[in-house]
């Protein structure tokens, strides 16, 4: 139970296209991060994954059942699925415990069932005894809660949180993503959600799905994700990207040499580097030569891949960030805490993994 | 709050229904008062019949009447009004029921519809009144009115919403032409509705003298008042104001009774009792100070029914642009 | 375990959006559209076929056209005579250091609050010709005998026409002074502007949008003011185009009833243009001086001139507000009109006519009340669902709604009675005309604004999410309404409610067409009595409703908390 499914799903609102072409196929049980910038399309899909938007092109299947395709769906009261707006939507004239029984109440569950089963699911978000309270007595992570509470309650196919951490502040939003986890552990139910913080999605996800435009640009584990980015954008979006334009001017077996686009300043070498997956693997297509902060180490100026322009050194406590320009780019390299900052005003960079990919 | 609306608006419509299912409709330009009393007096000999009435000027009704008709039934059951022409019209049109009241024998013939359609149920007359504290010297005849001292003085009532007031047009300018109405305007003559809106304006003394019913005055005077009125030179403008039964009412023995009433010596007492009105029955004594029937229908101005009916829409015409405009 | 709520089509059609919106629109129709329009229809229609003869007659004989140059006439001098009025008041509340302001700018408003034709006749009491108290005051003053006003005049209708308005004008100036930015005139001062070249060259001009605002509101209330014309304009001669159309429909004739039409279709274009000339143009205009922060304007101090200022003040509420209601009161317990005002003279046999014998307004209280609960319930219905509908949907056609709901609140009351009788005396099926239905129908379709426009505001504090977090709770659409969105715009149907309840109780200018014998109205009760010269029991019931009336508004504006505001 809770397996999704969106085939070539998309949105169009009038002349202007929300969603396009959105491929994925949810497995029970996972937990699904849709992250984007805003305006990226990634509300629009769960919304209509939830049945609140109906569907341009494409299909949504639940549990092997069609719920969306165009000009037909099922309705949102009848997809079994919970859903944690982003604003928690808590109803202020109702008490936590209505708040939370409303859907059981819809069930004609009887009165005592109705009681236990609230009280169960706000054991679980950890509310309990607060049920007779107002929203307007809650904080606000713990209007969060009776949210949660309230789309667990009804013990649905698949949870689905808009953006349900972007409200709080940074250590409550800490803690609520290892209850989330928690939960997730406990309760083994398949998650969407949505968010454009990248630490989110990365702590809360078994994939990511990253949007841009209205498509899903890559879908993949936090760890492919961030090692493998396929394009720039991705790149940088998750951790941070060290870019610089340049060409392929060789092909191999594994790898793609590269040639930056550069000005004399910087050494005109060529890298060997592993191209993004699915790239256009010819010479002279042109993109981006991408490495990660973390894997580049220090070298003479004139060795190395590429030559960088010390800006400044900046102290993090566990680690310290070296700033550069290269060929009027801004670079980043991570150094341990104790390493000394370079005596040159250049320094050569080694390029331990770097990786091509189009723009 | 819905619900209980919802069924406090249904009864009441249910109600008004039914109650206008059992009841007699009367309209009339009987004055209100007057008609209060007379309605309490016939209720009370007459308890098993539920009256109803609509009071407005008889413009008012015959215009009702006539939206009634091209909606699709009139709903009086019995017209009493105070213009003796309209009833010919009434009865062209098939509108009125044949029916001939014991008592009528008595009344004059020019009282009623020979063919017994209508019967005249009060006299009035419609006379010169004046406000007894303002006024020394009160104007005589009709033609007085036109004199400058009561230049801005003068009120009087409206055609097109009193029957009276149209009928008293129509005789004025048969014997006087439109010439009086006009010297009327130039003296600042002010219309008001109804006659009594007129007379009490009279008795208040917002105006010294003016036009008005005689009966109206009678009775404010009663009441202490300061009004008096004179019955002009040239004669008032007597009008037996008959009453008729509607044809097609469903109410037939009811509406018989009322008109039974009206007639019978103990309506006519009541009338003259209550209302001060002068008797249609020539037997029967006159209110005090007024004078009998016979001394009012023979000094009255002469009045052409025939004249009136036919040119209603012209003398209201006329009036509002002479007068009016 | 399936968590699916039990799947039941049949409700999900019933009461699903789209057979709401159907019905709405059909009811929209029916109660709006389809009147209007045939009333449009009928005036172009002369012996059964299409012609312009009644507007042809209605432009060029001169007892129709008088009306239009009254109308204007009336207009012109009402509004001139409101700036003059409105302007000063609003700046002295807003902008000087008066003392009680609050005091003060309730005794302005109070005109606001009574009923038109119950302050017509409150100075009809006080100014008849020869016998008003004003008169009978000065002549025992001046030992005259009697004074020399007389309200049946051109000038006796604009002082009340004036006085009933200019409150329209003092809230918009008031409002635009208040949302200024005062750094605008702390800049001239700081240039060296004098107090009164402040107030002329930067003042002035910065409120004018308010002002023009006001006094179009006072030219559409003027042009569609029936009660006032009514009663003293008439007796002077004076025909404006409401109380030609009452005429025309009381001769009635059809002939009669199809120039009342052409006079009502042009009234209504001519109406209906200001007001949204207002709605979409001024009132957007008017927001363009106001800022967000909150400092207000130096206030001017009044000195030396504040104790002529309160004088005038008080003068103005004796003379403007206590005499009128104390004359009516006076005359409501005389035996008879224009007796001396002497205990002997004194009765309280018109509170007993008017309450416990006579038909009329017996009727009339029982049909103003049921008349009252019934508009006010369903519009404020109605008017939720189309709100609704109208905030919380994307289907085409909202803005139809929108025009629908806004017109017949827009254009005068008595085009909207006349497009009734016209729609349905039986013409097509359907006759109403004589009982209380038609004068129902007529003010659900009148007032519905008010449940509309109340509904749209509560709306707007219901986020789309609770709605969209009952869904996925399970619940269906009517559920939802119900459980969520329902409670959480009780206050602000409740206030609606009562927006509709009060002002229909006493109203007059759409009853007075539609009433029948069976089916007066207090309002219609009022101005017969009055028409026909029953001042002493006409003032009974006046007295009688402006209680009603100010206690209510007063109980209103408590449970509420609103602020009065065009």
């Amino acid at each position: 139970m809770g397996r999704i499914e969106l085939q070539g799903l998309g949105k169009q609102y009038g002349e202007v296209t929300a969603v396009a072409d959105v491929d994925l196929s949810v497995a029970e049980g996972e937990v699904i991060a849709l992250l984007g910038p805003s305006g990226c399309g990634k509300t629009t899909t769960l919304r209509m994954i939830a049945g609140l938007e109906d569907v341009t092109t494409g299909e949504i299947a639940i549990d092997g059942e069609l719920v969306s395709r165009p000009g037909w769906r099922r309705s949102p009261d009848r997809r079994g699925l919970g859903m944690v707006f982003q604003n928690y939507a808590v109803w202020p004239h109702m008490t936590v415990e209505q708040n939370v029984g409303y859907p059981l109440k819809l069930r004609h569950e009887p009165r005592d069932a109705r009681t236990a089963r609230v009280e169960e699911a706000l054991a679980l978000v950890g509310m309990e005894g607060l049920g007779h309270r107002l929203p307007s007595q809650l904080s606000g992570g713990q209007q969060q809660r009776v949210a949660l509470a309230r789309a667990l309650v009804m013990e649905p196919r698949a949870l689905l949180l808009d953006e349900p951490l972007s409200n709080l502040d940074a250590k409550l939003r800490e803690r609520m993503r290892e209850e989330i986890l928690d939960l997730h552990r406990r309760l083994g139910l398949t998650i969407l959600h949505v968010t454009h913080d990248q630490t989110e999605a990365m702590v809360l996800s078994d994939r990511i799905v990253v949007m841009k435009e209205g498509r899903a640009v890559q879908i993949g584990t936090p760890r492919d994700i961030y090692t493998a980015p396929r394009t720039s954008f991705v790149a940088e979006f998750i951790g941070q990207a060290n870019l610089i334009p340049a060409r392929i001017s060789g092909v191999e077996s594994t790898h793609v040499v590269a040639e930056l686009q550069a000005s004399a300043e910087s050494r005109a070498r060529p890298i060997h580097c592993r191209p993004a997956e699915g790239l256009e693997r010819r010479t002279n297509v042109a993109g981006n030569l991408f490495a990660r902060p973390e894997a580049i180490s220090l070298t003479a100026p004139g060795e190395g891949d590429l030559t960088g322009e010390v800006r400044r050194l900046t102290y993090l406590g566990d680690v310290q960030e070296l700033h550069l320009t290269v060929d009027g780019r801004d670079w980043r390299v991570r150094l341990g805490h104790a390493a000394p900052p370079p005596e040159t005003p250049t320094v050569g960079l080694v390029l331990e993994d770097p990786v091509f990919m189009p723009e | 709050m819905l619900k209980t609306t919802a069924l406090a608006g249904t009864l009441a419509t249910v109600l008004a229904a039914g109650a206008q299912a059992g009841t007699l409709t009367l309209y009339t330009s009987v004055p209100t008062e007057i008609m209060n009393d007379i309605e309490t007096a016939f209720e009370a000999a007459h308890p098993e019949v539920d009256l109803e009435v609509f009071r407005s000027g008889t413009g008012n009704i015959t215009a009702k009447i006539a939206t009634e008709q091209e909606a699709g039934g009139v709903e009086a059951d019995v017209i009493w009004v105070a213009d003796f022409a309209y009833y010919e019209t009434l009865k062209e049109d098939d509108l009125l029921m044949r029916y001939v009241p014991e008592a009528a024998r008595a009344i004059p013939d020019t009282m009623k519809d020979p063919e017994g359609y209508y019967t005249g149920a009060r006299m009035i007359a419609m006379v010169m009144a004046y406000n007894t504290t303002l006024v020394e010297e009160a104007p005589q005849a009709w033609e007085d009115l036109l004199d400058a001292k009561w230049e801005d003085q003068i009120v009087m009532p409206n055609p097109i919403y009193s029957g009276a007031a149209l009928v008293t047009t129509g005789a004025l300018v048969m014997e006087k032409g439109l010439s009086f109405y006009e010297d009327l305007r130039a003296n600042g003559a002010t219309v008001v509705r109804g006659n009594s809106g007129a007379a009490r304006s009279i008795g208040a003394g917002e105006y010294p003298v003016g036009m008005t019913l005689d009966y109206i005055v009678r009775g404010l005077k009663e009441q202490g008042s300061t009004i008096d009125l004179v019955y002009p030179e040239e004669g008032s403008v007597a009008i037996p104001s008959p009453i008729g039964i509607i044809a097609g009412t469903d109410n037939e023995a009811d509406a018989k009774t009322f008109v039974d009433f009206a007639v019978s010596e103990e309506g006519q007492t009541a009338l003259r009792e209550l209302g001060s009105f002068i008797p249609v029955r020539p037997e029967m004594e006159s209110p005090a100070g007024a004078p009998s029937l016979s001394e009012v229908a023979d000094t009255a101005m002469e009045t052409d029914w025939a004249f009136i009916r036919a040119n209603t829409d012209w003398l209201r015409d006329r009036f509002t642009t002479i007068m009016l405009d | 375990m399936t968590p699916d709520s039990a799947p039941r089509p049949w409700i999900d059609i019933l009461t699903g959006r789209y057979a709401l919106l159907a019905l709405s629109a059909l009811a929209l129709l029916l109660l709006i559209a389809f009147p209007l329009a045939e009333m449009l229809r009928r005036s172009f229609v002369d012996e059964g076929a299409f012609s312009l003869a009644h507007y042809v007659e209605v432009f060029t004989e001169p007892r129709n056209l008088r009306p239009f140059l009254n109308t204007a006439l009336l207009g012109a001098l009402t509004v001139a005579g409101s700036l003059a009025l409105g302007i000063p008041a609003a700046w002295l509340v807003a902008r000087t250091d008066i003392p009680t302001r609050g005091l003060v700018e309730a005794m302005f408003l109070i005109p606001y609050l009574i009923p038109p034709f119950i302050g017509a006749i409150s100075w009809i009491q006080l100014l008849s010709p020869r016998i008003g108290y004003a008169n009978k005051l000065w002549g025992w003053v001046f030992g005259t005998g009697t004074g020399p006003f007389d309200i049946y005049t051109l000038s006796g209708l604009t002082f009340v026409m004036v006085l009933h308005a200019y409150p329209f004008v003092y809230l918009t100036v008031r409002s635009a002074l208040d949302r200024m930015d005062p750094s605008l005139e702390e800049a001239a001062a700081m240039a060296g502007a004098g107090r009164f070249q402040v107030l002329r060259h930067i003042t002035l001009p910065m409120v004018l949008p308010g002002i023009a605002a006001g006094a179009l509101l006072v030219l559409v209330d003027t042009i569609a003011n029936f009660g006032i014309p009514a009663l003293i304009g008439m007796q002077a001669r004076f025909y404006v185009l409401t109380t030609q159309i009452y005429s025309y429909v009381y001769l009635g004739t059809f002939d009669g009833i199809r120039l009342a039409a052409a006079l009502s279709s042009v009234l209504m274009f001519v109406a209906g243009a200001g007001v949204l000339l207002n709605d979409f143009w001024l009132r957007r205009r008017q927001y363009t001086t106001m800022t967000g922060k909150s400092t207000r304007p130096a206030r001017v101090a009044l000195g030396r001139w504040r104790g002529p200022v309160i004088a005038l003040l008080a003068l103005y509420g004796v003379a403007v507000i206590v005499a009128p209601m104390l004359a009516v009161l006076a005359s409501a317990f005389l035996k008879a009109w224009g007796l001396p005002l002497r205990w002997e003279n004194l009765t309280f046999d018109n509170f007993n006519y008017i309450l416990f014998e006579y038909d009329l307004t017996r009727r009339a209280m029982t049909n103003s009340l049921l008349l009252a609960l019934g508009a006010a319930t369903i519009a404020t219905g109605f008017g939720a669902v189309l709100a609704y509908l109208s905030s919380r949907t994307r289907m085409k056609g909202r803005q139809i709604v929108d025009v629908l709901v806004t017109l017949p609140h827009a254009i005068p009351g008595m085009v909207v009675a006349l497009s009734m009788i016209l729609a349905w005396s039986g013409v097509y099926g359907i006759n109403l005309y004589n009982t209380i239905w038609i004068i129902l129908v007529a003010y659900i379709a009148r007032y519905v604004f008010f449940g509309f426009r109340n509904s749209v505001a509560a709306l707007a504090q219901v986020h789309p999410s609770l709605e969209e977090a009952a869904y996925m709770s399970g619940a269906n659409w009517l559920q939802s309404f119900r459980d969520v969105v329902v409670p959480l715009i009780r206050p602000g149907l409740l206030a609606g409610w009562f927006l509709i309840f009060m002002p229909t109780l006493r109203e007059l200018t759409i009853s007075i067409l539609l009433w029948g014998p069976h089916t007066p109205t207090i309002g219609v009760a009022v101005f017969e009595m009055q028409d026909a010269g029953y001042f002493t029991a006409s003032a009974a019931m006046a007295t009688i409703l402006l209680a009603v009336v100010l206690v209510g508004d007063f109980l209103l504006r408590r449970l509420t908390g609103a602020r009065l505001s065009t």
